[in-house]
Formats: C-alpha cells, sequence, structure tokens
C-alpha cells in the first residue's frame, strides 16, 4: 500500500484499546487533539500535541509505515508552506500552521486505523439522525464522508497518471500542467461515483 | 418486463459562436418490449447504448415518451424502480466505495440488515458464495480488474435485483476474466440487459438489438443481428 492511499489510514485490525474503545470517544479523542492546537495556535502546544499524537497513532499497533508515513505530495506541500512561512513570516508560524496540519492528520488517522469503515458510516449516520427535523438526511451525510475518504487515494493515483503522461509527452516541467486534467477526472469521478451510489439507492431512506 | 414506448433523449449542445444553443438527440423514438431473460446492445461508441441503459435505472430522464419497468415510472418513482434494478458499470472503482469489498457488500445490506454483525456475516458469506472470500477483506486498489468487476457484480447482487443492467461490464477485462464473468450472469435468474461491444457475450442473449445514432436499425435473435452488426461494422 503506498503513502497515498494510506493518507487518511485504513482500518487495521487489532486488538488493542483503541479497536475497542467505541467510535464516540474516538471522535472525542479526535477532537481534544485538534481544538486546542487550532484555538491556541502556540508554536510549542503545537509541538507538544504533535508528539503526543505520533505516540497515540503508534499505539494503534499499525505498522509504522501506515501509522506515521507522509505521501511525498503532502511533504512537499508541507515544506512549501513552511518555507514560504521562514522565508517571507515567522518560524513560529511556520510551526504552527505545519503542526496543526499534521495533528489533524494523525488524529484523523487514530480513528481511521482503528475503526472499520461501515462502523464509522454508523456512527456518523446517528450523530446526524437528531438533525434530520432541521432538513438533514443522515445516510447521504454518512455516504458523503465515505466517498471523500474513498476519493483521495483516486485523486492521488490520478495525479500520477497524468504526471506520467505529461512526463511521456515531454511536458513534465511545469508541474502545475497536471492540475487541469486532475481536476477534470476528479470532476468525472464524482459523477460516476453518484450514479453508482443513485443506482444501488444508496441514500434513499433519507427521503 | 421493461418497455419504451416512444422514447426520445435530446440534450442542449452549444451553437455557433454567440447563436442560441442546439440540441442534439442522443436517443430517437425508441419503442420495444424486453419481456427476454437476456437482452443485449451493441453499438458503435456513443450511439446511445449507456443512455438506453441509464433510462431503465432513472439515471437518465427522456425527454419525450415513457419508460416503464414491471409498470413503474423510473422518472416518477426512481426509488422503487432502484429496488427492481441492479446497475453494474463500466468500471468498478467507481461503483466500489468501501475500503474493502466485505465493507461494500456490507454498504449495500445496510437498507435490508440493521444489525451489524449480522451484516458483516451476510456481506461475507455472500462473497463467499461468489467465490470471492479470499479477497473480502483486501483493499479494493489490490484486487485485479476482474477480481474488482466480481465484486462490483456482488454488492450489485446483495440486494437480490429482478433486473440486472450491465453497461459495458467486460470492456476493462482480460480474456480470462471475461469467459469468468460471462459464466456468472449466465447462471444469474434475473432478467439480463447488457451493453456491450463484446459479441462472445451478447451471443448469449435470448435477443439482440442493435442501436445506431440513437435508433434501435435492427431487432433480432443473437445469430442473425450480429451477423448484420459485423456486416454494419466492418
Amino acid at each position: 500500500m503506498n503513502a497515498a492511499r494510506a493518507l487518511l489510514g485504513v482500518h487495521v485490525p487489532g486488538t488493542t484499546p483503541w479497536h475497542r474503545m467505541g467510535v464516540g470517544t474516538k471522535y472525542l479523542v479526535f477532537l481534544a487533539l485538534t481544538l486546542p492546537v487550532m484555538i491556541v495556535r502556540d508554536p510549542r502546544v503545537v509541538t507538544a500535541v504533535l508528539g503526543l499524537s505520533l505516540i497515540l497513532v503508534a499505539s494503534t499497533r499499525a505498522p509504522l509505515r501506515l501509522a506515521w508515513g507522509l505521501p511525498l505530495m503532502l511533504v512537499v506541500l508541507l515544506s512549501v508552506l513552511a518555507g514560504y512561512q521562514l522565508f517571507f513570516g515567522d518560524p513560529a508560524v511556520a510551526v504552527t500552521v505545519v503542526g496543526t496540519i499534521l495533528v489533524a492528520l494523525y488524529a484523523g488517522r487514530i480513528l481511521l486505523l482503528t475503526t472499520p469503515m461501515p462502523v464509522l458510516v454508523d456512527a456518523l449516520v446517528a450523530a446526524a439522525r437528531p438533525f434530520r427535523r432541521v432538513g438533514a438526511r443522515p445516510e447521504r451525510f454518512g455516504l458523503a464522508i465515505a466517498v471523500l475518504i474513498r476519493s483521495i487515494p483516486y485523486v492521488a493515483a490520478s495525479f500520477g497518471e497524468v504526471r506520467d503522461a505529461t512526463r511521456a509527452r515531454g511536458l513534465d516541467r511545469n508541474p502545475f500542467m497536471a492540475v487541469t486534467p486532475v481536476v477534470i477526472q476528479a470532476v468525472a469521478f464524482a459523477r460516476t461515483t453518484g450514479d453508482a451510489l443513485a443506482a444501488r439507492g444508496l441514500g434513499d431512506e433519507d427521503e | 418486463m421493461i418497455r419504451f414506448d416512444d422514447v426520445c433523449v435530446r440534450v442542449p449542445v452549444p451553437g455557433p459562436p454567440g447563436g442560441p444553443w442546439g440540441s442534439k438527440t442522443l436517443l430517437d423514438r425508441i419503442t420495444f418490449d424486453l419481456p427476454e431473460r437476456r437482452v443485449a446492445l451493441v453499438g458503435a461508441n456513443g450511439s446511445g447504448k449507456s443512455t438506453l441503459l441509464r433510462l431503465v435505472d432513472g439515471l437518465a430522464t427522456a425527454s419525450s415518451g415513457r419508460v416503464l419497468v414491471d409498470g413503474i415510472d423510473p422518472a416518477t418513482d426512481g426509488k422503487a424502480v432502484r429496488r427492481r434494478v441492479g446497475f453494474v458499470f463500466t468500471d468498478p472503482l467507481s461503483q466500489l466505495v468501501m475500503p474493502t469489498p466485505v465493507e461494500d457488500v456490507e454498504l449495500s445490506l445496510r437498507r435490508t440488515i440493521r444489525d451489524r454483525g449480522a451484516r458483516r456475516q451476510a456481506a461475507l458469506d455472500l462473497l463467499g458464495s461468489r467465490g470471492l472470500a479470499h479477497v473480502a477483506e483486501q483493499s479494493i486498489y489490490d484486487l485485479s480488474g476482474g477480481e474488482r468487476q466480481m465484486v462490483a457484480l456482488a454488492t450489485v447482487l446483495a440486494v437480490d435485483p429482478a433486473i440486472l443492467v450491465a453497461d459495458e461490464p467486460t470492456t476493462l477485462l482480460d480474456l480470462r476474466n471475461r469467459v469468468a464473468l460471462r459464466r456468472t450472469l449466465a447462471e444469474l435468474p434475473q432478467q439480463i440487459v447488457i451493453a456491450t461491444h463484446d459479441l462472445d457475450l451478447a451471443s448469449d442473449a435470448d435477443r439482440v438489438l442493435i442501436v445506431d445514432q440513437g435508433r434501435i436499425v435492427a431487432d433480432g435473435t443473437p445469430r442473425e443481428t450480429l451477423a448484420r452488426y459485423e456486416r454494419m461494422m466492418v
């Protein structure tokens, strides 16, 4: 499995306390890790919480390449973000911005590495059910999150394919040339996936 | 039974620069009843086969005329039709939503089995009955094209549809997987309507229709219709 596929983590069966914990509690852990760094925005707090997140995600006993690994694209993106802040702004901001993204990523992985997708969808649907009276569609909400998670590796793979195609035509000097075809492919994927979900009658329970 | 009654599908297309939009006819006055158990649609790319199939499941709507599936109009009661009709797409990757086959089959069963444990067991049993137990918990990205298509078929069959519609299901498959899928489809009890370029698959049908530029230009037994199709194409 490549790192792009594992960006948000795939379920790794196990018997750790994380695997036995209720999904609601894991959502609370996610919030407990991510909210402070987003609210306080202090580089010391972000560094401490990032360290804690790395320890917690390792305690899921998932292989470390799945628990800690980052896809190259994300490393490049974070490097650009950090470099920009270091060059034009403040090193503290660089640590805060990049650290906050990583905390959110690793906190999300704790949830996703230890929870099967159907359980996640059930939990999201249950959480959204009280909002049905104000027009929410819980089944569709749960499905949308599942599709979102599922789409990330598709888009990453699509980016790789387009990059290879541009290389094959000797057009690889500008990486931004890949953006438009990737966006078009992503839209086409979204439409086909939407059709497939509709054809399977998924989400019809909300009507 | 599937019934098309004078069905037309038109889509807007840009006109000349600065001018008004025009329209393109994708299907033109299609009328037929399909009582046969196995029906194949053949035709060139862009001939209207996929549009015709999408009308059956309510994924496309007719500009005029009427489609009925067991007496139900997909345009007005798509939900009821989708409970009767299963749709297999060309690319299984766009059809499979969950990370693993067993989770995707579980997704199909959400409506019918509420208990999570029972749902998982039913999903595992179903994959086992289709010879897919060995891939049940693998990532869908780690499956071969043939395995993915068989899993996509299993997710659709999980809800036991009365009618199975398949849009070029063998296009992305190698010969071995094509033969395997063909055998599987031949054993299914459902009414099956397939759009395909695979003439071997089409030859298994009880009835073959040739779609050309939005019209049905031939309709008959596989032997005579496919011979005519080959003359048209070559």
